[in-house]
């Protein structure tokens, strides 16, 4: 499954805010809060934002766990 | 539920303080929600983890590399925060702590809706309970967060 492209997408529902979305990219990936606003407000418009990838899945899915156990609904997509 | 769940911006992290029903009422939410995970809940673990590939055999073998371990770390974290707040009384959390609560108070949410829930507003007006309890929740952990990062305001 390696020598691709695994993104980490996460999708958006009717739980995960923008606070909460925000909030999760800047705690679990570091992400500075206003490249967050701009990330969350891409997973508002489109119902989806492509965060990060991966040449390895495994290291993908390690984030989508810290996304989902955060309560984020976060899923790895082939790139 | 009462609205009366405030947290302020403290040195070293936010102050929260519920109302003695708020707080009765969130800790038995938290309970049911530690049980149910530890239950194994076939409808809320669907509702908590979601499939993680299109793909269906991935996301089965997601789901075996990954369930358990998640599962573990959300119960983890509300033990974390029964052992810092015996469900009664205001409360100090640093952004490790506001972490816990802050993911404890998104599953809650998912006790009483899917993640496809349509207008909550609407149907807290016409009297759906469930739908209330998942704006109260929405808006506690709404107010911790942007208490405890000043961007979020």
């Amino acid at each position: 499954m390696d020598d691709e492209k695994w993104v980490v997408r996460l999708h958006s529902d009717d739980i995960a805010t923008a606070h909460s979305i925000v909030y999760a990219l800047h705690r679990i990936m570091g992400m500075p809060i206003e490249e967050a606003w701009k990330r969350m407000a891409e997973w508002q418009e489109r119902g989806a934002a492509d965060v990060t990838s991966f040449t390895n899945h495994m290291e993908a899915e390690n984030l989508v766990e810290r996304f989902l156990v955060f309560g984020v609904q976060a899923a790895v997509v082939q790139g | 539920m009462a609205a009366a769940f405030e947290a302020t911006r403290v040195v070293g992290g936010v102050r929260l303080e519920l109302s003695g029903e708020s707080a009765e009422a969130l800790a038995e939410i938290f309970r049911m929600l530690s049980k149910k995970i530890i239950k194994g809940d076939p409808r809320l673990r669907r509702r908590m983890f979601p499939v993680a590939y299109d793909r269906q055999t991935w996301a089965s073998d997601f789901w075996h590399d990954h369930g358990e371990s998640m599962r573990n770390k959300v119960c983890d974290a509300l033990d974390r925060v029964f052992a810092n707040w015996p469900g009664k009384g205001p409360v100090t959390l640093d952004l490790n702590a506001v972490d816990d609560w802050c993911l404890a108070l998104t599953h809650a949410q998912l006790l009483y809706t899917g993640r496809r829930a349509g207008d909550l507003a609407q149907r807290a007006r016409a009297g759906d309970q469930a739908a209330g309890n998942v704006l109260w929740l929405r808006s506690a952990q709404s107010e911790l967060l942007i208490a405890a990062v000043p961007g979020l305001r």
